[in-house]
């Protein structure tokens, strides 16, 4: 039986892949393994860096297999990052595609699209250029759970680190957004995100941690500990 | 200067553009030009228009006319192996065989309501030849390329062309984009363009692979190579741009210079891009739509290529902003304005180039004021056209005469292996 065309998800654990994953698997590509790049720091250019062991968890919870790569986050140098870590899917799972979850920025779609050149993949960016008002209300209407793990923006309160956001949360996401001037679905880096429940998920992370103040408006919340629910 | 009048009369509809209509009106035509729209109008010949809706005539902003003789070769093929398909094919093709090619497209786009097109290909004095005799309008050149500029023969090509040219076709200067095409090429049909102000086509961030290798070899993207060389101009048409990064869309906006979209292509070549229409459109881009050569189309059909720019736009953005009134001016108004004509309205000063379509068409139906331009993009296809006029003549009338004609170009085609 024909299982789909194969391909791997570029894999942070936040929303957007999440979300794009999840598309992969509906429109019937075979989702053969998460793609992940660990960053070294926290000021990667391409990269989540907040709780991003968590994606182990949730490889498991997709029942998924994960390729890691670290990454230095320097501009330039994760290029190459990314590179390996895709040769490797390449090469393990026999993938042809990759499913990204970018939303709006040029610089990370062709990016992307110039390594899966080099290694002639094709890309998917199902996100690319939505809306993203409504994107972030389907996002909890279709059962995404996620938290904020970060905040950099001035505008975003402290107090939504850390919860699952909900449908209340997110119209008040989309008011401050358009008041203070950031993306709401947090396209520039406004914020973090990392997604405890889908529904592919077979089973919720819970997640313990704690708000750490970085700056005026800068703020992260900490994961100290992560497990999978029933484990 | 007065010249030959005809009247539409008593036109049951007449879309003047996207955003007006009028009903039970006169069209009075003279020379090449709508002189009066409105009621009670008479003048010249006159044609019963009761049972007709007129429309501006469709511009067909992007074509390579004789490649008609390819269509439903290769269909299977991604870009690059479509390409090099294709020009294996071409080895065969005479300046006789690229005349008569493109007649029986021009033939095809005049039958479908296309008034205008945009041309790119091999022996444009064939094509002009074609396009003179069956009346179309038109705007073709040479295509500059290493070959030609090596042997310094760039300008003499364009001025043959220029001094050639029937009144109906309009010189242009063609590349035929920028990884084919070396930077001295480029920059000799940018000079060649500015010097006599002739318009430049060229296509653009057509495919991943293309921005991947102007990247790596220049440094820079597509757009920003051309604008780099002085290529990117009011006059510069650029075809595809589905591989456009957002920073590109903000030179072109600059440089004033016209994007062609050709939809139906792009996604039978797979060319996997994302052309970002709805930011075009709203930073006030001129954007026109070509349906590309009937051998990657495979169809002429404007009609079926405005309803093809909605769905794919629709399905892109997974909303509904691009709709019948965008892609309606991107082929009417869009085209005529990449080339300063002023065509693309039914409205006094503009050229008399409309498509009349048969209002009792099933397709048409239920007709009413409200509805037509939505009939028109969703539902209507060329082969509703009843007529259409070039210039103030009837450059194409539905009948079986016109059948035969074209069917006798098709026979003799058709004895060409390939």
């Amino acid at each position: 039986m024909y299982k789909g065309y194969p391909v791997c998800a570029l894999y942070s654990g936040g929303k957007d892949s999440t979300y794009a994953l999840h598309w992969a698997f509906l429109k019937g590509f075979n989702v053969k393994c998460l793609v992940t790049l660990k960053p070294r720091t926290a000021e990667s250019w391409m990269f989540h860096y907040p709780a991003v062991d968590v994606t182990e968890l949730q490889a498991k919870a997709l029942g998924l297999p994960q390729v890691f790569e670290h990454t230095e986050g320097r501009r330039g140098s994760e290029l190459e990052d990314l590179k390996r870590a895709l040769r490797k899917a390449a090469e393990k799972y026999g993938i042809k595609g990759v499913v990204t979850g970018a939303l709006l920025s040029d610089y990370q779609r062709m990016n992307i699209n110039f390594i899966a050149e080099e290694l002639g993949l094709k890309v998917y960016s199902p996100l690319w250029r939505k809306d993203q008002a409504a994107y972030l209300r389907e996002l909890v209407e279709e059962g995404f759970e996620f938290i904020l793990t970060s905040i950099t923006v001035w505008g975003l309160p402290p107090t939504l680190l850390g919860k699952v956001v909900t449908m209340e949360d997110v119209e008040k996401i989309i008011e401050l957004a358009d008041r203070y001037g950031f993306n709401p679905a947090f396209e520039g880096g406004e914020a973090e995100t990392l997604v405890v429940y889908a529904p592919l998920f077979k089973s919720r992370i819970k997640v313990e941690g704690r708000r750490v103040r970085l700056g005026e408006y800068e703020w992260r919340f900490e994961v100290t500990r992560a497990w999978l629910e029933g484990s | 200067m007065a010249g030959r009048q005809l009247t539409l009369k008593n036109c049951r509809y007449v879309l003047v553009d996207k955003a007006n209509m009028l009903e039970n009106v006169d069209v009075l035509i003279e020379g090449d030009t709508i002189v009066e729209v409105g009621k009670g109008l008479g003048g010249g010949d006159e044609l019963d228009c009761r049972n007709c809706v007129v429309m501006p005539g469709l511009a067909n902003a992007h074509t390579h006319a004789a490649m008609w003789i390819f269509r439903g070769l290769f269909d299977r093929e991604e870009l690059p192996q479509w390409l090099s398909a294709v020009e294996r094919a071409e080895e065969k093709l005479t300046p006789e065989i690229v005349e008569l090619a493109s007649k029986a497209a021009i033939m095809e786009m005049l039958s479908s309501g296309t008034t205008l097109f945009v041309d790119m290909y091999l022996y444009p004095e064939a094509t002009a030849k074609a396009s003179s005799e069956l009346g179309i309008r038109a705007a073709m050149g040479p295509v500059i390329n290493d070959k030609v500029v090596e042997e310094g023969r760039a300008e003499k090509l364009v001025t043959d062309l220029l001094g050639a040219a029937p009144p109906n076709v309009t010189t242009i200067i063609n590349v035929h984009t920028t990884y084919t095409a070396s930077e001295e090429a480029l920059k000799t049909a940018a000079k060649l363009s500015q010097k006599m102000g002739l318009n430049l086509q060229l296509h653009v961030s057509e495919t991943r692979q293309e921005v991947y290798k102007i990247k790596k070899e220049k440094g820079v993207f597509p757009v920003e190579y051309i604008n780099k060389l002085g290529a990117l101009t009011s006059r510069t048409l650029l075809v595809h741009m589905g591989w456009v990064t957002s920073w590109e869309l903000s030179l072109i906006k600059e440089a004033e210079a016209t994007v062609v979209h050709c939809p139906a292509s792009n996604m039978k070549l797979a060319t996997g891009g994302f052309l970002p229409l709805v930011e075009m459109l709203n930073s006030g881009i001129n954007a026109a739509l070509g349906t590309d050569g009937a051998a990657s189309n495979n169809s002429l059909d404007m009609f079926r290529e405005m309803k093809t720019a909605v769905l794919l736009h629709r399905n892109s953005y997974w909303r509904t902003d691009i709709g019948a009134p965008e892609v309606f001016e991107m082929a009417t108004l869009g085209g005529y304005r990449a080339l300063g004509l002023k065509g693309g309205r039914v409205a006094k000063g503009y050229l008399a180039d409309l498509a009349l379509l048969d209002a009792a068409s099933p397709r048409l139906r239920p007709l009413r004021r409200s509805n037509v331009l939505s009939n028109l993009v969703y539902s209507a296809c060329g082969c509703d056209v009843q007529a259409t006029i070039v210039g103030g003549h009837i450059a194409y009338i539905r009948n079986e005469e016109f059948k035969e004609k074209i069917s006798e170009i098709a026979e003799q085609l058709e004895q060409i292996d390939f």
